[in-house]
């Protein structure tokens, strides 16, 4: 996974295979035989076809890429945004060219992930909208961009289309024995779909913010009009993600907090410089019919989205009187809402979702869902509470009121059996992304850095509704049409894993 | 102060890389996925009782260990998985005291009378498992790889689930070998990067406490000295630890004090004296205050600490395996008798006592 652009810790993120994860198909035809059967001595032999390997093959395995390299990678790619931006003020002065394509004025348009601008807010020292408001003046008047966003619009549409489909799901039963799980990490798609395509079935099919988010620009635009879409991300993958061809046309290039703040030194521009006071600019830099007090606002949930939160809000919507349980997990990258009753306990779970992140929660996620992979002889025993990570007083809150048998019986989550959900690859979701910038050198440090960034996160933004959003966006725009899916391939594994590698015999 | 064989048993066709000897059994891993657990009760009494089914793992079992407190017994494959195998009670186990000595262990296939079985298979490593430990108290389980990772994983008194506790990836290279505190929760792992990283419980998930840097090639295998009595608070002043490494050196390294961001500070106290000629794969810090090691130069040494942290060779004997190299030393304790157990590439394990 290509959060390794940093020499740091990367303790529970998910590490590139170490070998490629493209199987090897050998073409083989038959060499030098003539069609009698008879083998031709003095042909030269054909030429073997050579094995290509794309970057769409490679998405986020990066087996053969070392360490090294992929942290030379990302301090070029900025690279391919700066290229990218000086041909799109070439403007065509062939007069023979008659492609309608060339004929079209490349518009810029930027949108930036919130978990960006915390980021580079505390790393310019600026609060939200300071910061906000001088990155819209530097994309206007240094790179020529005709549209600045916050990426809240694709995020209804992504929360309320989860939504629809987890509640179409749930009625339907088919919730009961295995929960679906988010797609919206590519890191952890991808993880997926290259290493565990047992779970592929498993997947929520709906695409995230930042693909939605491309589509609705493309929508704003004129008919003259041809978008480059730059957008600012929180981790590497999703540069992954944008170059899957079922993405086609929707995001151009993604560049990280940490390639922005290194492309702004190369370029020897002064962030503060681009200063500015003037809100009427979240106006200017918005495509028409986007309501900035809409796009450039958050929801309630987690960092990465509050996919599993917002799940759990629209079921107590629909079941009313009924209460939300936050129950900690066995770490604190784990979490669940359960949906009851607290008047009628037999009902007992009426929906729960959970948020589950870093590797080795995912490792024990895929590890029970997947039941291929476990062998053991007996029955399966329950597991014991293993060792509370949790202050006794975060259980003690959970203890139920009405049922005298449940006083002070600590909940554990039990995300497994739950009906959705919310993955992500990097530890604590996406303000912890590898793209954010962390330069605290010590670990404990950086807990305390993204600590604090989470905190702020919660507190920066104006929330909105997203799901009445995102159902309103249905019904008023060609979104509606849309199905806004990812096209997953389950790459079939090879049972026996010959690696020639060096090294394997000690 | 010299060192005799007591035994040496041929028992895998291959080489045997690992042992380890818990109640009496000693169990051995080896490239022919022949797991043997024989009863040692002193030289005269060594009987093969089990031979676990080779088909479970594909590949060479590169490391075997006995889960403390209990009839568990972990083994790790270059088939990147570990298994883990038990038997209810090892009471109903009846070993004959026959006089016989049984040398030939390999023709005694039709005595086994344990009959452990397989529990539980744990995947999750990408490629070969180099090393696996449990900690003092049983429920933890550390397993490192070719992959560059240390995992751990928690277990209850069943040992049959498995669950990953972290995913430790600061190594940059293949992690060789695991071992954890006989009474702290601090696990060591030596890796091929030449260095040895010290892992503590910082509340929510494992961190990196603190890097040894000094060796100057790959180190093989990491011992903690065998205070017993140590806690968090005693902890200054008397917590060390020794490596092995492909520089031909054995170091003692003792930690300081914890800084202001909880990491570890540690330093090199003592180079012992040289001995082995070529790579040092195993070392083992008895509880007797003695340092084992042995090599690819098929020397087994034994090492006593004199005043001012100096070392001294007390003990030296060659070709302990013949013409092969030695992969694993450990200190054993049969019945109250501290014995040196070694494994080579010529399939045997050799039993060495010596008198001070």
């Amino acid at each position: 996974m290509s959060t390794l652009l940093s020499e740091e810790d990367l303790n529970d993120f998910i590490s590139p295979a170490l070998a490629c994860t493209k199987p090897t198909v050998i073409n083989k035809e038959p060499v030098n035989v003539n069609d009698k059967g008879e083998y031709e001595v003095s042909k030269e032999p054909t030429e073997l076809e050579k094995v290509s390997i794309t970057l769409s093959d490679c998405l986020a395995c990066s087996g053969c890429i070392t360490s090294s390299e992929e942290i030379m990678l990302s301090r070029q790619s900025y690279s391919v945004f700066l290229n990218d931006w000086k041909k799109l003020n070439d403007l065509p002065a062939d007069k023979e060219d008659n492609e309608t394509v060339n004929n079209k004025k490349k518009i810029l348009c930027v949108s930036i992930a919130p978990q960006c601008r915390i980021s580079l807010a505390d790393n310019y020292d600026m609060s939200i909208e300071e910061f906000d408001l001088c990155f819209m003046n530097f994309i206007k008047n240094y790179f020529q961009g005709k549209y600045v966003v916050g990426t809240q619009m694709g995020r209804n549409l992504t929360i309320s289309r989860t939504n629809d489909k987890l509640i179409a799901l749930k009625k339907e039963g088919k919730l009961d024995e295995r929960p679906m799980l988010s797609a919206i990490c590519p890191g952890f798609v991808i993880y997926t779909e290259k290493t565990k395509p047992n779970l592929v079935p498993l997947l929520l099919n709906v695409k995230s913010p930042q693909q939605i988010t491309g589509s609705l620009l493309m929508d704003s635009l004129a008919e003259d009009e041809q978008m480059y879409h730059l957008t600012l991300m929180p981790c590497f993958d999703k540069k992954l993600e944008a170059s899957r061809p079922d993405g086609e046309n929707e995001v151009h290039c993604v560049i990280t907090p940490k390639e922005f703040v290194s492309m702004l030194e190369e370029l020897e521009v002064d962030f503060n410089s681009y200063r500015i006071q003037d809100e009427n600019l979240f106006y200017e830099m918005s495509p028409e019919g986007w309501d900035p007090r809409i796009h450039w606002s958050s929801n309630s949930g987690s960092s990465s989205g509050g996919y599993a939160y917002q799940y759990i809000l629209e079921m107590q919507n629909l079941n009313p009187g009924t209460k939300i349980l936050e129950i900690p997990g066995k770490n604190s990258n784990v979490v669940e809402y359960r949906l009851i009753d607290p008047n009628d306990i037999n009902r007992g779970t009426i929906a729960s979702s959970a948020e589950l992140s870093g590797f080795r929660n995912i490792q024990n996620m895929v590890r029970n869902l997947d039941r291929k992979s476990i062998k053991n002889n007996g029955a399966k025993r329950k597991i014991q509470v293993l060792r509370k990570r949790n202050t006794s007083t975060q259980m003690q809150k959970l203890s139920l009121s009405n049922n005298s048998n449940a006083i002070n019986k600590p909940l554990v989550a039990d995300p497994y059996k739950t009906d959705y959900i919310e993955v992500n690859a990097s530890p604590g979701g996406c303000i912890n992304g590898g793209g954010l910038i962390n330069n605290e050198q010590s670990t404990v440090r950086k807990r305390a850095l993204a600590q604090e960034l989470s905190d702020k996160y919660s507190k920066s933004f104006n929330l909105v509704d997203p799901i009445k959003m995102g159902r309103m966006l249905d019904e008023t725009s060609k979104s509606g049409s849309r199905p806004y899916e990812y096209e997953f391939h389950a790459v079939e594994q090879d049972q026996e894993k010959d690696l020639v590698t060096v090294g394997n015999t000690w | 102060m010299s060192l005799k064989l007591v035994k040496s048993l041929k028992l895998q066709n291959d080489k045997l890389w690992s042992l380890d000897f818990a109640h009496g059994l000693l169990a051995t891993g080896s490239t022919d996925r022949k797991i043997k657990i024989i009863s040692v009760k002193d030289k005269d009494h060594v009987k093969l009782v089990d031979v676990l089914d080779d088909t479970v793992h594909k590949k060479a079992i590169r490391s075997v260990a006995w889960r403390p407190h209990s009839n568990l017994l972990a083994a790790g494959s270059f088939d990147s998985t570990v298994s883990i195998w038990s038997k209810e009670s090892f009471d109903d186990l009846e070993i004959e005291d026959d006089d016989e000595e049984t040398n030939d262990s390999t023709a005694a296939t039709d005595e086994r009378t344990l009959e452990m079985d397989l529990l539980a298979i744990i995947e999750g490593h990408e490629n070969e498992v180099k090393g696996i430990a449990w900690s003092h108290d049983g429920y933890l389980l550390a397993t490192c790889s070719r992959d560059k990772s240390v995992w751990i994983w928690e277990t209850d008194e069943t040992g049959e689930e498995y669950e990953c506790v972290s995913v430790l990836q600061e190594h940059s290279q293949d992690v060789k070998h695991v071992v954890w505190h006989p009474t702290l929760p601090l696990l060591a792992s030596s890796s091929y990067d030449d260095t040895i990283r010290l892992w503590k419980d910082y509340d929510d998930d494992w961190e990196c406490a603190a890097v040894l840097n000094g060796h100057e090639g790959t180190v093989w295998c990491s011992d903690f000295e065998k205070m017993l009595d140590l806690t968090e608070e005693t902890c200054n002043d008397r917590l060390r630890l020794c490596s092995a490494s492909d520089d031909s050196t054995v170091r003692v390294w003792k930690y300081i004090a914890d800084d202001e961001d909880g990491q570890q500070e540690w330093e090199c106290e003592a180079i012992l004296p040289a001995v082995h000629a070529r790579q040092i794969y195993s070392v083992s810090w008895g509880p007797n205050g003695l340092i084992a090691s042995t090599g690819s130069d098929g020397t087994l040494a034994i090492y006593k600490e004199t005043e001012n942290h100096d070392w001294e060779v007390i003990a030296k004997r060659e070709l302990c395996h013949g013409v092969y190299e030695v992969n694993i030393v450990k200190w054993i304790d049969v019945n109250g008798k501290m014995l040196l157990a070694t494994g080579g590439d010529d399939g045997c394990a050799n039993l060495w006592s010596w008198d001070e």
